[in-house]
């Protein structure tokens, strides 16, 4: 009988270390695990790194909680709002380095990671200015293809410490569905360390005995499951709910005003 | 009428039967270009960063990448395997707009000014460095005609220009449609929308480009296709 791995969101908390390189679920606007992004914020928590492909609103929300000195990331946008405003902010004042990647070298890189291999081949083109400063960066190197002796950019595997996805359904063991769009979450949990999950609904044991096609990830990758109604909100949750873009742009405009984290963190106190 | 729903018509031109399009995050006029394609009858399958599989029908919101806005699909196919199928040369039509675009093609979405310190800090390039390259076809939007968009040689290459080898590069701008030239290497200027005169356009670009003769007339929107695009996008995020 597998452990029971349902805890609180401040339990979960606890499995977060100072100095973690953490991977953010989700994208853009649209099922971050924001529960959890909200409750790092709150925290004590020092020196993190985030990693993501296309981040939005809970990456933008950890960036200026004072928790987080490193991001990685191929964008970080608001997408019609702007550029993502507290990324902006903590970025030109040089408060936070950011590893600008490419969606080629996050999803080559957690690829990597998931397989289990230390490196992925890309194809990230050798002539963007990118490929100097990763290299510098230890993240990225050219080599040749051993076959055709051909240069291509390969990508050091990413492993992150912990994963933060937040999904539909979970069972007390870890399975865990997600419905809709996956983006990179699947390899996120596969190559962290640590993968939490918090779910809209927590359900029987018999849930995926009766609906096994419904399973996304097995328990055995998960390592705790928090219950946590409405935690993609105000980013959307498929087949849930929609983005409340409202309190979106409520966000958008706090931060760009400069309003401290605190503040900040009122536009979210009506969910 | 805005210029920009003149963009999304000249953009949506670009598209042909059998193509397999892909729009990014950011991107709401390429979601509204393909709609607009497909309007007309032109017969595309499309994928997205929301990962929502041959939509039916679009409601726009401020993200192209919500998955509420591409209704009735035909499943989910993953940006993974999207770009899985761009590596491996199959993906038609890729989407970009840019902050700049040189003379050479290449494109910047990562700073306005000195990497370090920068002026601006732009969101970041997202799959350019990698699909700008990949795609058979890029159709790259600029919402504005201006020396500081059309540059003599971008603060950055994100993404570096299409080689003589490819990919095919069309830029759709309110004034005018320029495509890269795979025998000098530079983008050259290959349409005018009606009204627009050349100088204007010549004047408003921070280098020359060529001219391919005889340039040809884009078709600004019509009130049938204006009244399409306002029924899917009623709020005006394409203004944005």
């Amino acid at each position: 009988m597998a452990r029971n791995k349902l805890m609180s969101i401040n339990e979960a908390l606890d499995l977060i270390n100072d100095g973690d390189e953490i991977a953010i679920g989700g994208m853009s606007f649209h099922r971050n695990p924001m529960s959890m992004a909200i409750a790092i914020v709150k925290s004590n928590k020092r020196d993190l790194a985030l990693v993501d492909r296309e981040p939005g609103l809970a990456f933008d929300l950890l960036t200026i909680s004072g928790r987080v000195k490193r991001i990685r990331a191929a964008m970080v946008t608001f997408e019609h709002f702007g550029i993502a405003p507290g990324f902006r902010r903590m970025v030109e004042g040089g408060e936070v380095e950011f590893v600008e990647d490419v969606c080629e070298g996050v999803m080559a890189g957690l690829r990597a990671g998931a397989y289990g291999l230390p490196f992925m081949p890309s194809a990230i083109a050798l002539d963007s200015d990118l490929v100097p400063l990763n290299v510098k960066r230890g993240i990225w190197k050219v080599t040749k293809d051993p076959f055709n002796d051909q240069e291509l950019v390969v990508v050091k595997a990413i492993r992150p410490d912990v994963a933060l996805v937040h999904v539909h359904k979970a069972d007390e063991r870890g399975d865990v569905e997600i419905y809709g769009p996956k983006y990179e979450d699947l390899l996120k949990i596969q190559a962290a360390r640590k993968a939490i999950v918090t779910a809209e609904e927590i359900v029987s044991e018999d849930y995926f005995r009766d609906h096994p096609e419904r399973l996304t990830i097995p328990g055995f990758m998960v390592t705790a499951v928090v219950h946590s109604p409405r935690g993609a909100w105000p980013t959307s949750m498929y087949g849930y709910y929609k983005a409340d873009y409202e309190i979106i742009k409520k966000y958008f405009d706090s931060v760009k005003a400069g309003l401290s984290i605190e503040k900040v963190l009122e536009v979210f106190t009506h969910g | 009428m805005a210029d920009m729903d003149n963009v999304i018509k000249c953009m949506a031109r670009q598209l042909r039967d059998g193509d397999i399009a892909y729009t990014g995050l950011a991107s709401v006029p390429a979601v509204l270009a393909v709609a607009l394609a497909r309007h007309w009858g032109v017969n595309t399958w499309f994928i997205n960063v929301a990962e929502i599989y041959e939509p039916e029908d679009f409601i726009i919101t401020p993200s192209s990448g919500d998955p509420y806005s591409l209704i009735n699909g035909r499943g989910f196919v993953i940006s993974l395997d999207a770009f899985d199928l761009a590596r491996r040369g199959q993906l038609d039509v890729m989407f970009f707009s840019a902050a700049q675009v040189d003379r050479r093609g290449n494109m910047n979405l990562s700073v306005i000014g000195n990497y370090e310190k920068p002026r601006v800090r732009l969101p970041g390039g997202a799959a350019a460095a990698y699909l700008y390259r990949r795609a058979r076809r890029i159709v790259m939007w600029l919402r504005e005609h201006s020396r500081r968009t059309l540059v003599e040689r971008v603060d950055f290459i994100t993404a570096p220009g299409p080689t003589k080898q490819g990919p095919h590069l069309t830029i759709c701008t309110p004034k005018a449609m320029l495509e890269f030239d795979h025998v000098s290497g530079e983008l050259v200027l290959t349409g005018l929308f009606s009204g627009v005169n050349i100088d204007e356009v010549i004047n408003n670009m921070a280098f020359k480009p060529r001219v391919r003769e005889p340039l040809s007339m884009l078709e600004p929107v019509t009130d049938e296709e204006l009244q399409f695009l306002g029924r899917l996008d009623p709020s005006g995020v394409r203004y944005l």
